[in-house]
Parts: C-alpha cells; structure tokens; sequence
C-alpha cells in the first residue's frame, strides 16, 4: 500500500505538470484546451527524436548517469523539447485560437477547434514514429531502491519527484516576482480590468501558452521515463488532467498540484482493488463526484 | 458653456451608440471637459452614463456596441472605437463601476502591475510615496489580498491604481456605489485635491448628485439617453426637477407622511 501511494505521488507530479498547464490556459484565455494532453506527447516524441536522431548524429555520447536511465542526450534534449513545445503551442494560438477569439467564437468553438488540434498533433506521431510504444533506452535493466516499509522505487522515479518539485518552485517564483508574472496573475484574475491598467493581454497570452506548452513537455518527457512513450499517451492522460484541473479549482496552479497528486494516488491505490485498466474510470469517477459536490474545486470560494 | 480655455480636453460631438447593431444607449449627446475641470455626468439607472465613459475609454467593442455616429476628440485627436490599452496609453484611465480592483493580487502587487506599464524607473519609485501620502490606509494594508479589503479601501485602491498610469483624464464610474456618505464625502474631497495637486482633468459618473456637485466645476443631467440639463453647480443644484429628483428635498416640507407621497408628484420637464 505505502508503495502504490508513492507510485501514486510520481504519476500524480506528472498529472499535476500538466494540469498546472491546462489551468493556467484556463484561468488566463478561458476555455478548454483539449490538445493539452497531446501537447505531452508531442514533448515526449520530441526529446526522442534528439535523443535517438540529432544527439546521436551529432555524437553525443549514450551513456546514462550510473544508476539513472538516461544520460547526457537527455539532459540536452529536456529544455530543448520544452522549448520546442511551447513553440508549437504558442503557434497553435496564433494560427488557430487568436483567429476564432478575434471573432467571436464562444468557449465550445475553441475547445472543439482544440480538439481537433489534439487529433493533428497525434496523427502527426504516429505517421513519423508509428503506433508502437517505445522506450527512451530500450533494453535498460530497471534497478530498484529498496526503502523502508518494503517500499520499491527506481532512482529515475525520485529524479522524477525532484524535476518537478523544482519546475514547479520555478513557477512559483515567476509567477509571484516577476512583472510578466504578476500580469498574468492580473490578468487571470480579471481580463478587463488588465485592459484598463494598460497590462499588454497580447504578450501575456503567448506567455501562458508558452509556459503551458513548455511544462505539458516535461510532463511527457517524465512520463517516458518513468514508463513508456506511446502515441495516445497524452490523449489518455486527458482525463486525469481535467479532473486534477477541475478538482484543484480551474485556474489555481497550486490546486492544480494538489489535485494532481490526489488523482495520482488515486489511480494508483486503485490498482490493489481493481483491474489497472480501470485506472482512468477512477479519474473520471472523481472528477464526476466533484462536479456533482464541489463544481468549484478544493480551492474555488468566490462566486465567480 | 464655460469659455475659460480655448479647447476642449475631452470633446465628445453628438455622439450614439448602438449595442448589437439595434438596442441605441446614447442618442446624439455633446460633452465638453476643460482641463483641470471635474465635471459630472448625473442621472439614474439606464440613463446611458456608464455606456458614455465606455465609449470615451474605448471598452464599446467588447460589449459588442459601437459608436455609430459623432466624434470623440481627446487633445484634437479623434478617439472613438479605439481599443482600450490605445486609449489607456493616450492618458485616458478608468476607475471603473465594478471589479475595481485584482482580488487575488495583494494591495502592493496591484500596485506594481498598473505602475509596470510606466516607462521610466524613477517615477516609478517615487509613485509609491505618493500614493500613500494621499491614502495612508493602503500603506498598513499593503500585504492584504485585494479580495479582502473593505469597499472604501478597494475604491481607494482602484484610484491608485489608475493614478499610477499617469492620467490626464481621469474617468470616475460611480464613486460613491455602495460606501457609506462619510467616507463618499472624504473620497470626493480628497479627489478634488488630488486633482489640484497632481493636475490631471476629471470626468465623473454619478448617481449621487449631492456628492458629485460638491466638488464638480460643472455638470451635465443624462436622461434615457440623452443630455436633458446642463450648467455650473449652483445653476443645477438650484432647479427644481434636479432638487427633486435627485438631492430628494422637493416638496418634502410639505409631506405628512408617507402614504402621501407618490411615485411621482409630477413629470420632469428640464426647462428653465
């Protein structure tokens, strides 16, 4: 039990990478961004192709950090996925959800514009990577720590915890220090009144996708290591991520963190009743439960 | 009209708007603001003042309305459907009716975000000083979340704010909504010396006509609409219709009690 709860931890820090995302696309251009899973898999399939095509071509050495199950090629590849993807997510807003805001188009029209962006984006993996899943580092033993109260755990998993504890201080720290940082806060709060004190909403916008984009990529790249990259990974992380979203209050990135872990350790305990394929109904389950009981999540105490 | 200044800061020329193309708020109405005035736009619910300080702050295109017809000149510069940061950055700010102020941000950070948009460093820092010499309750609230303050110290904020985007014309949505006549009565007077001492021009929506005109260099009436009345303080305090429909002395003298006074004891007729 006590190692289905730590298991339930690493995968909810990776849920709740994600969500933080979502949320602050959400508190901030509001509505639903269903590409934000896909978004994952596109970070994922990005640090592949560096770490399997360009660094191998350019030579940088395969070896991986002693007991870790990678190497230097990741470490290169990781801020550069990041930043590749919050390119593509940045773009994705010019091309695509700017036009339809400029218009008029209400919440629905942007999610269903992003839903189908989601389908681009995955039809893009598997024409270039194909449908089978794959690994990092094929044909890595997986070693394990073994902690007290016979709990089993990889190093890559702790590693894992340690990433996104410190992505997540980033944020943080941005976010409450920071001139942009701060209008973004302002602008999430209250769109309108940012207009009035002169906030540039424009650059606020690519900001957040950029941000979004860049921690939807880490969440995917960890989620490779941790277990595996497969074209509909992000696609099936979708619900846990609006649950742990929604749960967390939509638009609060320490709710979203919070919310991340519950569902992760959810998910996880599940296991030692259910079958583990039945992992996602148990996201979906919460999230029916809070919308039903708390529609404004844990943290949602304002009328608005 | 008062002939002090040549030109108008703010002149708005005959000016409609229309909401979704059909429903018209403003018909035709002309206001002038001199630099350095405070001047009020009175009248009640519906009467279209807030949708003329929306016009003048450019926030129409978002409520789907427009100016269909007449001008709005600010300096000589014609400013009608431009968007808001345009205008913001023109010196035109807006203190606005509701959501005043961030909730989620602390007083000092909504502060700092409306004193990031000035360019230059050193008045930035002395903007602080400044601003809680004239509100000294801000200064021991600094840290709250802007959520949590009182509707005085969230008005007070909201004025700050706006001060600290450097306006030259100030645009005031109902000062006095919702706070108690004495702290009205402390944020009019310690508006007009604020506008004394920084030089800034103020154009001031209310519904409460005894405050505004307290302070106000001139008024203008809004009915359905259109400007009914217009003149100096004491031209607007002294006619009937005004004493009666909005300071509420009229023929109160008179009253015995309550059974008799009526809804209306006559219509408005703003002539004379």
């Amino acid at each position: 039990m006590a190692e289905l709860i730590v298991y339930g931890i690493v995968l909810g820090s990776i849920i709740a990478l994600g969500a933080i995302g979502l949320s602050l696309v959400y508190g901030i251009i509001r509505f639903a961004n269903f590409a934000h899973g896909d978004l994952m898999s596109a970070g994922a399939y990005v640090a592949l192709f560096m770490v399997t095509g360009v660094l191998s071509w350019i030579g940088v050495p395969d070896n991986t950090f002693g007991p870790i199950s990678f190497g230097w090629r990741m470490v290169i590849a990781f801020p550069i996925s990041m930043a590749v993807v919050a390119v593509v997510a940045i773009l994705m807003d010019r091309i695509l959800y700017q036009k339809l805001r400029t218009k008029g188009s209400g919440p629905v029209m942007l999610a269903m514009s992003s839903l189908g962006a989601a389908f681009i984006i995955r039809m893009i993996i598997l024409i270039l990577w194909g449908a089978d899943s794959v690994f990092y580092h094929p044909g890595m033993m997986r070693m394990f720590l073994h902690l007290p109260l016979g709990i089993k755990i990889r190093p890559d998993q702790i590693l894992i915890l340690i990433i996104v504890a410190l992505l997540f201080m980033l944020l943080h720290l941005f976010l409450k220090n920071t001139k942009m940082g701060k209008a973004m806060r302002a602008t999430a709060d209250n769109m309108e009144l940012a207009l009035i004190s002169g906030i540039d909403t424009g650059r606020v916008i690519i900001w957040t996708w950029g941000i979004g984009g860049a921690l939807a990529a880490a969440a995917g790249i960890l989620y490779g290591i941790d277990v595996q990259l497969h074209p509909g990974m992000g696609w099936n992380f979708l619900i846990p991520l609006f649950a742990a979203t929604i749960l967390g209050s939509i638009g609060n990135i320490y709710g979203a963190l919070i919310g991340g872990l519950t569902i992760g350790i959810a998910q996880q305990v599940s296991t030692a009743y259910l079958m583990p394929t039945y992992k996602l109904a148990v996201a979906f389950i919460i999230m029916i439960l809070i919308l039903l009981i708390r529609p404004k999540g844990i943290f949602g105490g304002s009328g608005r | 009209m008062n002939e002090t200044n040549d030109k108008p800061l703010l002149h708005i020329e005959k000016m409609e708007v229309v909401y979704h193309n059909v429903l018209t708020a403003v018909q035709g109405i002309s206001i002038e603001v001199r630099e350095n005035q405070i001047v009020a736009l009175l009248g009640t619910n519906g009467a279209g003042k807030t949708t003329t300080l929306r016009a003048v702050s450019g926030f129409l295109g978002i409520d789907d309305a427009k100016v269909t017809e007449g001008l709005i000149r600010f300096r000589g510069d014609e400013i009608q459907n431009r968007p808001p940061h345009l205008i913001t950055q023109k010196g035109i700010v807006l203190v606005p009716e509701q959501d005043k102020v961030f909730d989620n941000l602390t007083v000092e950070e909504n502060l700092q975000v409306s004193a990031s948009v000035r360019k230059d460093r050193t008045s930035r820092e002395n903007s602080y000083d400044f601003i809680f010499n004239y509100f000294a309750v801000l200064a021991s609230v600094r840290n709250r979340l802007g959520g949590y303050l009182s509707g005085g110290e969230r008005q007070m904020l909201s004025i700050s704010t706006a001060l600290l985007c450097n306006p030259l014309l100030l645009l005031v949505d109902e000062l006095s909504l919702g706070l108690a006549p004495i702290i009205v009565e402390e944020l009019m007077n310690l508006l007009k010396t604020i506008r004394t001492e920084q030089g800034f021009t103020v154009l001031l929506v209310e519904q409460n006509a005894l405050g505004a005109l307290g302070i106000a260099d001139y008024g203008y009436v809004m009915e359905n609409g259109r400007i009914v009345f217009d003149g100096d303080p004491n031209r607007l305090r002294s006619h009937q219709d005004i004493q009666e429909f909005y300071l509420g002395q009229g023929e109160r003298e008179t009253r015995k009690s309550y059974r008799e006074v009526k809804q209306y004891r006559r219509t408005r007729r703003w002539y004379g």
